[in-house]
Protein backbone atom coordinates (compact mmCIF):
# COMPACT_ATOMS: atom_id res chain seq x y z
CA UNK A 1 0.00 0.00 0.00
CA UNK A 2 1.34 3.42 -0.97
CA UNK A 3 2.30 5.65 1.92
CA UNK A 4 0.65 9.04 2.46
CA UNK A 5 2.78 11.67 0.70
CA UNK A 6 2.96 13.79 3.86
CA UNK A 7 4.46 10.84 5.73
CA UNK A 8 6.85 10.19 2.85
CA UNK A 9 7.92 13.82 3.08
CA UNK A 10 8.52 13.41 6.82
CA UNK A 11 10.57 10.26 6.22
CA UNK A 12 12.67 12.06 3.60
CA UNK A 13 13.35 14.97 5.97
CA UNK A 14 14.33 12.58 8.73
CA UNK A 15 16.60 10.58 6.42
CA UNK A 16 18.26 13.78 5.23
CA UNK A 17 18.83 14.81 8.84
CA UNK A 18 20.33 11.44 9.80
CA UNK A 19 22.63 11.49 6.77
CA UNK A 20 23.87 15.07 6.91
CA UNK A 21 23.21 16.64 10.29
CA UNK A 22 22.74 14.10 13.05
CA UNK A 23 26.43 13.65 13.92
CA UNK A 24 27.06 17.40 14.06
CA UNK A 25 24.07 17.97 16.31
CA UNK A 26 25.01 15.08 18.60
CA UNK A 27 28.59 16.30 18.96
CA UNK A 28 27.50 19.85 19.74
CA UNK A 29 24.89 18.76 22.30
CA UNK A 30 27.42 16.44 23.96
CA UNK A 31 29.93 19.25 24.15
CA UNK A 32 27.36 21.65 25.65
CA UNK A 33 26.33 19.08 28.23
CA UNK A 34 29.96 18.48 29.19
CA UNK A 35 30.56 22.22 29.56
CA UNK A 36 27.46 22.64 31.66
CA UNK A 37 28.42 19.66 33.84
CA UNK A 38 31.94 21.07 34.28
CA UNK A 39 30.58 24.47 35.33
CA UNK A 40 28.10 22.99 37.78
CA UNK A 41 30.77 20.69 39.30
CA UNK A 42 33.18 23.61 39.61
CA UNK A 43 30.55 25.72 41.34
CA UNK A 44 29.61 22.88 43.63
CA UNK A 45 33.24 22.34 44.66
CA UNK A 46 34.45 25.90 44.94
CA UNK A 47 31.43 27.95 45.86
CA UNK A 48 31.52 27.00 49.59
CA UNK A 49 35.23 27.94 49.74
CA UNK A 50 34.57 31.22 47.96
CA UNK A 51 31.70 31.95 50.34
CA UNK A 52 34.00 31.26 53.32
CA UNK A 53 36.72 33.50 51.88
CA UNK A 54 34.22 36.27 51.40
CA UNK A 55 32.86 35.84 54.95
CA UNK A 56 36.38 35.99 56.44
CA UNK A 57 37.21 39.08 54.37
CA UNK A 58 34.10 40.72 55.80
CA UNK A 59 35.29 39.96 59.33
CA UNK A 60 33.29 36.83 60.04
CA UNK A 61 34.35 33.27 60.65
CA UNK A 62 34.53 30.53 58.11
CA UNK A 63 32.01 27.76 58.48
CA UNK A 64 33.96 24.62 59.11
CA UNK A 65 32.36 21.36 58.32
CA UNK A 66 32.14 18.70 61.00
CA UNK A 67 34.72 16.08 60.13
CA UNK A 68 33.19 13.22 62.05
CA UNK A 69 29.58 12.54 62.77
CA UNK A 70 29.43 10.73 66.18
CA UNK A 71 26.35 8.82 67.15
CA UNK A 72 24.75 9.72 70.50
CA UNK A 73 26.61 6.85 72.20
CA UNK A 74 29.97 8.03 70.86
CA UNK A 75 29.38 11.68 71.66
CA UNK A 76 31.16 12.29 74.99
CA UNK A 77 29.56 15.65 75.46
CA UNK A 78 26.07 14.20 75.28
CA UNK A 79 26.94 11.49 77.84
CA UNK A 80 28.31 13.85 80.54
CA UNK A 81 25.81 14.04 83.41
CA UNK A 82 26.65 17.65 84.26
CA UNK A 83 25.81 18.96 80.84
CA UNK A 84 23.28 21.69 81.32
CA UNK A 85 20.06 20.90 79.54
CA UNK A 86 17.91 23.54 77.98
CA UNK A 87 15.32 24.94 80.31
CA UNK A 88 11.99 23.41 79.64
CA UNK A 89 8.52 23.37 81.09
CA UNK A 90 9.85 21.94 84.46
CA UNK A 91 11.22 25.37 85.43
CA UNK A 92 7.74 26.64 86.10
CA UNK A 93 8.90 29.15 88.71
CA UNK A 94 10.66 31.19 86.09
CA UNK A 95 7.66 31.51 83.89
CA UNK A 96 6.42 35.07 83.97
CA UNK A 97 2.66 35.18 84.14
CA UNK B 1 11.62 -3.28 34.48
CA UNK B 2 14.89 -5.05 33.69
CA UNK B 3 17.95 -4.33 35.74
CA UNK B 4 19.99 -3.57 32.61
CA UNK B 5 19.39 0.09 33.23
CA UNK B 6 21.17 0.17 36.53
CA UNK B 7 23.88 -2.41 36.01
CA UNK B 8 25.05 -2.00 32.43
CA UNK B 9 25.43 0.57 29.72
CA UNK B 10 22.29 1.16 27.69
CA UNK B 11 21.17 -1.26 25.02
CA UNK B 12 19.20 -0.47 21.85
CA UNK B 13 16.29 -2.71 22.82
CA UNK B 14 15.71 -0.81 26.08
CA UNK B 15 12.62 1.36 26.60
CA UNK B 16 13.01 5.13 26.86
CA UNK B 17 12.43 5.18 30.61
CA UNK B 18 15.07 2.52 31.25
CA UNK B 19 17.60 4.49 29.23
CA UNK B 20 16.70 7.69 31.09
CA UNK B 21 17.17 6.02 34.48
CA UNK B 22 20.51 4.60 33.39
CA UNK B 23 21.62 7.95 32.02
CA UNK B 24 20.64 9.72 35.23
CA UNK B 25 22.63 7.24 37.24
CA UNK B 26 25.78 6.85 35.17
CA UNK B 27 25.82 9.65 32.57
CA UNK B 28 26.95 7.02 30.11
CA UNK B 29 27.50 8.36 26.60
CA UNK B 30 25.86 5.28 25.04
CA UNK B 31 22.62 6.17 26.82
CA UNK B 32 22.86 9.72 25.52
CA UNK B 33 23.50 8.53 21.97
CA UNK B 34 20.61 6.08 22.02
CA UNK B 35 18.10 8.65 23.18
CA UNK B 36 19.51 11.30 20.87
CA UNK B 37 19.44 9.12 17.78
CA UNK B 38 15.95 7.89 18.61
CA UNK B 39 14.46 11.40 18.70
CA UNK B 40 16.73 13.91 16.96
CA UNK B 41 15.41 13.34 13.42
CA UNK B 42 11.79 13.57 14.58
CA UNK B 43 12.52 16.77 16.49
CA UNK B 44 14.26 18.19 13.41
CA UNK B 45 11.28 17.35 11.20
CA UNK B 46 8.84 19.01 13.61
CA UNK B 47 11.07 22.06 14.05
CA UNK B 48 11.33 22.34 10.27
CA UNK B 49 7.53 22.43 10.00
CA UNK B 50 7.39 25.35 12.41
CA UNK B 51 10.52 27.31 11.55
CA UNK B 52 10.60 26.61 7.79
CA UNK B 53 14.38 26.86 7.58
CA UNK B 54 16.77 23.91 7.77
CA UNK B 55 19.58 25.76 9.54
CA UNK B 56 17.19 27.19 12.11
CA UNK B 57 15.62 23.76 12.56
CA UNK B 58 19.07 22.24 13.14
CA UNK B 59 19.94 24.91 15.72
CA UNK B 60 16.58 24.38 17.36
CA UNK B 61 17.18 20.62 17.53
CA UNK B 62 20.47 21.30 19.35
CA UNK B 63 18.85 23.71 21.80
CA UNK B 64 15.91 21.41 22.44
CA UNK B 65 18.13 18.40 23.07
CA UNK B 66 20.38 20.34 25.43
CA UNK B 67 17.29 21.53 27.28
CA UNK B 68 15.86 18.02 27.46
CA UNK B 69 19.06 16.48 28.80
CA UNK B 70 19.65 19.23 31.32
CA UNK B 71 16.11 18.73 32.61
CA UNK B 72 16.05 14.96 32.42
CA UNK B 73 15.98 14.82 36.23
CA UNK B 74 12.58 16.53 36.16
CA UNK B 75 11.05 13.89 33.90
CA UNK B 76 8.82 11.95 36.25
CA UNK B 77 7.80 9.23 33.80
CA UNK B 78 4.07 9.82 34.29
CA UNK B 79 3.64 10.73 30.60
CA UNK B 80 5.43 9.11 27.68
CA UNK B 81 8.90 10.50 27.04
CA UNK B 82 7.98 11.15 23.40
CA UNK B 83 5.00 13.30 24.48
CA UNK B 84 7.28 15.35 26.73
CA UNK B 85 9.90 15.72 23.99
CA UNK B 86 7.36 16.90 21.41
CA UNK B 87 5.76 19.37 23.79
CA UNK B 88 9.21 20.83 24.58
CA UNK B 89 9.83 21.01 20.81
CA UNK B 90 6.62 22.85 19.96
CA UNK B 91 6.90 25.21 22.93
CA UNK B 92 10.47 26.04 21.98
CA UNK B 93 9.52 26.74 18.36
CA UNK B 94 6.50 28.85 19.33
CA UNK B 95 8.65 30.91 21.72
CA UNK B 96 11.21 31.40 18.97
CA UNK B 97 8.55 32.46 16.47
CA UNK B 98 7.02 34.85 19.01
CA UNK B 99 10.40 36.36 19.81
CA UNK B 100 10.95 36.99 16.13
CA UNK B 101 7.46 38.52 16.02
CA UNK B 102 6.40 36.21 13.24
CA UNK B 103 3.41 34.77 15.10
CA UNK B 104 0.91 37.10 13.47
CA UNK B 105 2.30 36.22 10.10
CA UNK B 106 2.25 32.53 10.88
CA UNK B 107 -1.06 32.00 12.64
CA UNK B 108 -2.79 34.92 11.23
CA UNK B 109 -5.86 36.92 10.56
CA UNK B 110 -7.84 34.26 8.77
CA UNK B 111 -8.27 32.56 12.12
CA UNK B 112 -10.16 35.42 13.72
CA UNK B 113 -13.90 35.20 14.37
CA UNK B 114 -14.83 32.38 12.11
CA UNK B 115 -18.26 30.78 12.35
CA UNK B 116 -18.42 27.28 13.79
CA UNK B 117 -19.26 25.49 10.56
CA UNK B 118 -16.10 23.75 9.48
CA UNK B 119 -16.16 20.04 8.83
CA UNK B 120 -13.81 17.66 10.65
CA UNK B 121 -10.59 17.63 8.64
CA UNK B 122 -9.07 14.32 9.51
CA UNK B 123 -7.87 13.24 6.10
CA UNK B 124 -5.46 14.92 3.77
CA UNK B 125 -7.62 13.63 0.89
CA UNK B 126 -6.15 13.91 -2.59
CA UNK B 127 -3.07 15.72 -1.29
CA UNK B 128 -1.98 12.50 0.39
CA UNK B 129 -1.80 10.77 -2.99
CA UNK B 130 0.54 13.24 -4.65
CA UNK B 131 4.17 12.43 -5.42
CA UNK B 132 6.49 13.86 -2.77
CA UNK B 133 8.07 16.23 -5.31
CA UNK B 134 4.60 17.46 -6.33
CA UNK B 135 3.61 17.94 -2.71
CA UNK B 136 6.81 19.91 -2.07
CA UNK B 137 6.09 22.20 -5.02
CA UNK B 138 2.51 22.78 -3.95
CA UNK B 139 3.51 23.49 -0.33
CA UNK B 140 6.19 25.93 -1.49
CA UNK B 141 3.54 27.99 -3.23
CA UNK B 142 1.16 28.12 -0.28
CA UNK B 143 1.11 31.02 2.21
CA UNK B 144 3.20 30.29 5.34
CA UNK B 145 0.23 29.91 7.67
CA UNK B 146 -1.50 27.37 5.40
CA UNK B 147 1.66 25.39 4.79
CA UNK B 148 2.49 25.17 8.51
CA UNK B 149 -1.05 24.11 9.35
CA UNK B 150 -1.13 21.35 6.70
CA UNK B 151 2.26 20.02 7.81
CA UNK B 152 1.40 20.13 11.50
CA UNK B 153 -1.78 18.18 10.89
CA UNK B 154 -0.81 15.67 8.21
CA UNK B 155 2.98 15.34 8.42
CA UNK B 156 3.46 15.61 12.19
CA UNK B 157 0.06 14.23 13.17
CA UNK B 158 -0.75 16.99 15.68
CA UNK B 159 -4.41 16.92 16.74
CA UNK B 160 -6.62 19.89 15.88
CA UNK B 161 -7.28 20.63 19.54
CA UNK B 162 -3.52 20.73 20.18
CA UNK B 163 -2.93 23.05 17.23
CA UNK B 164 -5.72 25.25 18.58
CA UNK B 165 -4.01 25.36 21.99
CA UNK B 166 -0.68 26.10 20.36
CA UNK B 167 -1.95 29.15 18.51
CA UNK B 168 -4.55 30.17 21.14
CA UNK B 169 -7.51 29.85 18.79
CA UNK B 170 -10.63 27.74 18.87
CA UNK B 171 -10.88 24.38 17.13
CA UNK B 172 -13.49 25.52 14.61
CA UNK B 173 -11.21 28.27 13.40
CA UNK B 174 -8.40 25.79 12.89
CA UNK B 175 -10.67 23.36 11.04
CA UNK B 176 -11.85 26.14 8.78
CA UNK B 177 -8.34 27.31 7.98
CA UNK B 178 -7.30 23.73 7.33
CA UNK B 179 -10.19 23.29 4.91
CA UNK B 180 -9.24 26.47 3.07
CA UNK B 181 -5.57 25.49 3.00
CA UNK B 182 -6.45 22.17 1.39
CA UNK B 183 -8.62 23.89 -1.18
CA UNK B 184 -5.80 26.31 -2.02
CA UNK B 185 -3.33 23.43 -2.28
CA UNK B 186 -5.62 21.53 -4.65
CA UNK B 187 -6.10 24.64 -6.77
CA UNK B 188 -2.34 25.19 -6.97
CA UNK B 189 -1.83 21.56 -7.89
CA UNK B 190 -4.49 21.84 -10.60
CA UNK B 191 -2.90 24.94 -12.06
CA UNK B 192 0.59 23.55 -11.92
CA UNK B 193 0.03 20.03 -13.13
CA UNK B 194 -3.07 20.69 -15.21
CA UNK B 195 -4.89 17.97 -13.35
CA UNK B 196 -8.62 17.68 -12.71
CA UNK B 197 -8.55 18.11 -8.94
CA UNK B 198 -11.81 19.23 -7.34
Amino acid sequence: MKKNSFLQLRDLEMAEFVKNRQDTVRTRVESRLRTSEFISNTLELFFPKMADTFTVMMGGEAIEGQHDYPTIDENELALKPDVRHLEGPENRGEIIR
Amino acid sequence: MSSHATRYACLPEMEDLEIILAYRERRHSTCFRLLHDRYAARIFSKALTMLRDETQAQDATQEIFTKIFLNLGKFAGTAKFSTWVYSVTYNFCIDKIRKEKRSRELFADELENLPDRAAEEDHAGELANLQVSELRNVLAKLPDADRTLLLLKYKDGVKIKDIALMVSKNESAIKMQLKRAKEKAKRIYGEQYNSSTT
